[in-house]
């Protein structure tokens, strides 16, 4: 009995010594510990560079140093996570805000580069554009000789040349930059573009500019210009179209600020005007080059007509080429045909023809095809194989003539 | 005869066993109830509190009635309630005179010690579970140890 009322006093002892140390709330250890753990969570995910991230971890530390001795306790107040974990979590939050900024950051340098880089190819395309309106001006006014114009059409088309390939670059740059970026990265390189940080020309109104200038050379484009060159215009506007739906929304995210809707539906708007214009000029210009090149198609004014209407031309000239076995004219039409087929479409013309879309891999392999049949049945009979035929079929004639004049003799 | 005595004594002592170990009811001991953080409850504008970790709710009021003869409005804002390892919980509040000790019942809490721990009302009181007692700590200062039959020792710290 004894025994046991002093181990009671040495227990209530050991409490009271230990409490005069420490009066404190257990309760208010656990609030406290949720309060200073939920406002360092927070700064995590507010966290904006890969600086704040070290010090942030050193706050972790801290945070651990001073609840480490009360761990058993949090461990019961946790429930059913425990101290452990929740450090754990914390930094796993972390190391992930840090890969998040990581990619961020650069993102935000690939960005102002990519800015300079179009702030140059601006530059770059205003000179052309300039140049190329000055040259046109010349044109038109028609006061050279046949040589000063033919040279200045050349520089006129090379300038057009270079502006596409600029555009074209422009085009690819914010592909690369933009493709694979996900939305929060377009909020936060958005928040950077508002606040300053990044700066230069907008890039919705530098598209806008192209779009423009686009539609006003192919409206204006006079007859200088040659097939390939409204294909190529027509390559671009239909790569324009393609990437534009693939990183519309990253950029209307980053540079539309308030009035995204607004600048998005405008430059679809834009865009349908430019692709109109583009189509009409290069199907009327393939057109003009085939009637050129004495190759009378049906009207076709898409890529489907079109393909209808070589299809239709080659069945027609095939029906027309088995009826003539002696005669060298379908095979002239063939050699015709042929040479624009593979000269233009299958070699000049290829990449653009591919970049576009103007003839599909089945509608080409398809015309290949056609075009090995009307060859066989429209290649005329040789000469000589006539002459051969001729001979063999007057002998055997000689043969039997002889072979009845000896039985009657018999 | 005797045989037969025999036959039936050892029938009804094998009865009697058997009956026996029929009624006796299933017994765990030595089970801790003990809450280890003290559980800080807001009441809603009916008076009730429910802690939703230890599944138990139940109204202030009738404590409020107790420590302040009125029960017609909520006046309390926050109550503090521990479970000692016995199983009695402990209830208190900021301007309580007294630490509720309440035994839990078939559907009901019933008081099984009245506590008074300050005659002029706590200021901001707090528990602790601690061992084998449940420890109070008024304003920071006093400390009380507490079990279910009433204040087993007072200090005040400066």
């Amino acid at each position: 009995m004894k025994l046991f009322k002093k181990s009671v006093l040495v227990t209530l002892f050991t409490l009271i010594t230990s409490s005069v140390f420490a009066q404190q709330s257990d309760h208010k250890i656990k609030t406290d510990f949720n309060n200073n753990y939920s406002a360092l969570s927070k700064s995590i995910s507010l966290s904006q560079s890969v600086i704040t991230i070290d010090s942030l971890q050193k706050e972790i530390n801290k945070l651990d140093e001073k609840f480490i001795e009360h761990s058993q306790l949090l461990d019961n107040a946790l429930y059913p996570s425990s101290y452990k974990f929740e450090f754990q979590n914390l930094i796993a939050k972390l190391s992930s805000a840090e890969q998040r900024l990581l990619i961020i950051e650069n993102q935000s340098e690939r960005l102002e580069s990519l800015i300079q880089e179009v702030s140059h190819y601006k530059s770059e395309i205003s000179f052309l554009n300039k140049r190329a309106d000055s040259l046109n001006k010349v044109m038109e006014a028609s006061q050279l000789d046949q040589l000063q114009l033919s040279m200045l059409i050349k520089r006129y088309r090379t300038n057009l040349e270079l502006r596409d390939e600029l555009v074209m670059s422009i085009i690819d740059s914010l592909m690369i930059t933009y493709n694979e970026m996900t939305t929060n990265e377009g909020n936060e390189i958005s928040d950077q573009v508002e606040s300053g940080r990044v700066t230069g020309t907008n890039t919705l109104e530098m598209l806008m500019d192209i779009i423009e200038k686009n539609i006003e050379y192919a409206s204006n484009s006079n007859q200088v210009l040659s097939v390939e060159d409204y294909l190529r215009m027509y390559a671009i506007q239909h790569y324009f179209e393609e990437v534009w739906n693939k990183i519309g929304d990253n950029l209307l995210t980053t540079y539309g600020g308030s009035q995204k809707a607004e600048w998005n539906s405008e430059i679809i708007s834009k865009m349908r005007d430019w692709r109109m214009v583009t189509s009409q000029k290069m199907w009327n210009s393939v057109d003009q080059y085939l009637e050129y090149s004495s190759v009378e198609l049906e009207a076709f004014d898409n890529n489907y007509s079109f393909f209808i209407a070589l299809d239709n031309f080659i069945k027609d000239a095939k029906k027309k080429s088995e009826g003539q076995v002696i005669s060298n004219t379908s095979y002239e039409d063939y050699k015709n045909f042929q040479g624009f087929w593979s000269n233009k479409i299958k070699n000049e013309w290829s990449i653009l023809i591919q970049d576009s879309e103007f003839l599909t891999v089945a509608q080409i392999s398809s015309i290949d095809d056609q075009l090995i049949a009307w060859e066989s049945v429209s290649r005329p009979v040789q000469p000589l194989f006539l002459v051969l035929l001729v001979l063999t079929a007057i002998s055997i004639g000689g043969y039997v003539l002889v072979l009845s004049k000896a039985k009657k003799l018999n | 005869m005797k045989a037969q005595k025999k036959v039936i004594l050892s029938f009804v002592v094998i009865g009697v066993l058997f009956i026996q170990a029929c009624t006796k009811s299933l017994v765990i001991k030595n089970v801790d109830y003990a809450q280890k953080i003290e559980s800080v409850l807001t009441p809603d504008s009916d008076g009730n509190i429910s802690d939703i970790r230890y599944g138990i709710s139940f109204s202030i009021l009738p404590f409020q009635f107790e420590e302040f003869k009125d029960s017609s409005s909520v006046q309390i804002s926050e109550i503090r309630m521990i479970r000692n390892n016995l199983g009695y919980y402990f209830i208190t509040a900021e301007s309580f005179k007294n630490v509720y000790v309440m035994a839990p019942n078939k559907g009901e809490l019933k008081l099984e010690k009245k506590i008074q721990v300050n005659e002029n009302g706590l200021y901001s009181p707090v528990f602790n579970l601690r061992v084998s007692v449940v420890e109070l700590i008024e304003n920071s200062k006093n400390i009380i140890l507490l079990n279910e039959k009433g204040i087993l020792k007072e200090e005040v710290t400066s």
